[in-house]
């Protein structure tokens, strides 16, 4: 659990920084670890007691900013939205880092 | 001579200048065409059969939100019109966020698309070109390097020039005004020009008037003229400086001056400006000029990925080199303002090497002409 906190603790900054240097392959992948380590940690933390919670915290904070990438990137590939879609980083950056602090604070109630 | 329609879409106040004056010169080349589309007042004095009036559509970030329902309607309506009329061709003036939706909508009817005034994405955003290339028979672009840009992304694009340049040479100047707000030959006058759109005045404004009272302290004898573009936006600008005025304490004489800024700029030693197309104007006039953007720190970090461009300042982009100082600021840096802008006024040589780089950037595209030729390109299209 320990290695799990701190490896959702940094990769933010980490993220945070390979993107505001433009360095945009690292920054997904410190992304991808931000996520999937905060993922098993709300999971460890919510899960079995409070399941309907979970997927609430996961709707928004992971499935919603995601799909918003998912688009960004095809229209970046394809061209297929009329929209301009790099708002969807803004999402992401909105949305995302709320659920370590969350898991953080849950962590610390439930101590 | 056979009855052709075009349709022609602006929202901002720019495209409506822009779209006016395109109009006019299609009118001329060709009586017989008649306009139908969006946009405001100058575009329908120019003969626009309008649809529906864009006056309260120019929207920046999330305001755009709120005004989705509406823009939906008027996408019906032009698709509607698209079916029913048939146009030969439509024109697109800047807009983008709403422009592309009626491209995309024209391109599946089969109707030809020119886009005049191009969307920046040689600044941001420049895979953008590929929505371009799919729904826009050709670019008829403002900037010589926007050419370059669009032709590398295999889109047809055609430099005209810039249309500003258009309306200033047929600008009457107020030469009374000019002589009256400068004040005597010995005198530095700085003016503040804090752009047209409300949003801009707000987070601007206050920037500028900082600067406006460093510059004072370190030049007591400067007098400041402060432009205010629009009579709409006097009260605003006028609270903010009374706001300032009282919260700071501090005795700075600004003279407001509405709906004049060419005058403004002309009487100037030195503008302190937003990075946008009034920098063009300034230009024009060869007046040495410190520009900035100001965004939220936020914007900032988030937006920073996405540019493509190492100068935001249209002036500074046209030459490739920073012909002006310019800033994009995340925090309100008016100390960096100040000082170059008190570099600017006292050191000469650096002044001589700005007005230097501002002529060749008039030189480069301050030739008018360019509503008439964006009009041939019209033509050759229908």
């Amino acid at each position: 659990m320990t290695l799990l906190i701190i490896i959702s603790i940094l990769s933010l900054p980490l993220t945070a920084a390979c993107y505001f240097y433009s360095k945009i392959k690292l920054s997904v992948l410190f992304a991808l670890i931000f996520v999937v380590s905060n993922i098993i940690f709300a999971h460890g933390l919510l899960y079995e007691d409070y399941t309907i919670f979970f997927y609430l915290l996961m709707v928004p904070c992971v499935v919603f900013p995601v799909s918003c990438l998912i688009a960004f990137a095809l229209d970046v590939k394809y061209g297929i939205f009329c929209i301009d879609t790099s708002f969807s980083s803004i999402v992401a950056w909105i949305f995302t880092p709320i659920l370590l602090p969350i898991n953080l604070i849950i962590l610390y109630l439930g101590n | 001579m056979e009855t052709k329609k075009i349709f022609i879409s602006a929202g901002e106040t720019s495209g409506d200048m822009h779209g006016s004056n395109l109009m006019r010169e299609i009118h001329k080349k060709n009586p017989s065409i008649k306009f139908y589309g969006l946009g405001r007042n100058k575009m329908t004095e120019a003969g626009l059969q309008c649809i529906r009036d864009m006056s309260s559509h120019s929207v920046m970030w999330l305001q755009a939100l709120k005004k989705i329902p509406g823009l939906r309607k008027i996408f019906k309506d032009c698709t509607r019109f698209f079916d029913e009329e048939k146009p030969g061709l439509l024109i697109l003036i800047d807009y983008v966020g709403f422009n592309l939706y009626l491209a995309k909508a024209a391109k599946k009817r089969n109707i030809p698309v020119m886009y005049y005034i191009s969307p920046q994405l040689w600044a941001h955003g420049s895979w953008r070109i590929k929505k371009i290339k799919k729904f826009v028979d050709r670019m008829v672009v403002v900037y010589p390097f926007e050419e370059t840009f669009y032709t590398n992304g295999g889109v047809s694009a055609k430099y005209v020039g810039h249309p500003l340049f258009d309306e200033l040479n047929a600008k009457d100047i107020d030469e009374v005004l000019v002589e009256k707000m400068k004040a005597g030959k010995d005198k530095m006058v700085v003016s503040l020009l804090p752009g047209s759109r409300k949003q801009e005045i707000r987070t601007l404004l206050p920037i500028l008037l900082e600067t406006a009272t460093s510059i004072h302290e370190k030049i007591p004898s400067v007098k400041f003229l402060l432009s205010c573009s629009n009579k709409r936006n006097l009260e605003l600008i006028e609270g903010i400086t009374k706001r300032f005025a009282s919260t700071n304490n501090k005795r700075l004489s600004i003279e407001i001056v509405t709906e004049k800024i060419s005058e403004v700029i002309k009487s100037s030693s030195l503008c302190i400006c937003n990075s946008g197309t009034v920098t063009l104007e300034i230009a024009n006039y060869q007046i040495p000029m410190v520009a900035c953007y100001r965004v939220s720190p936020f914007a900032y970090f988030a937006s920073k990925p996405h540019i493509d461009t190492p100068y935001i300042c249209l002036v500074n982009a046209i030459v490739e080199r920073e012909v002006v100082p310019e800033k994009t600021m995340y925090r309100d840096d008016y100390k960096w303002l100040a000082s170059h802008a008190t570099e600017l006024l006292l050191n000469e040589e650096k002044r001589e090497a700005c007005i230097a780089g501002l002529k060749e950037v008039t030189s480069l595209i301050g030739s008018p002409g360019a509503s008439a030729k964006a009009a041939d390109e019209a033509l050759s299209m229908i």
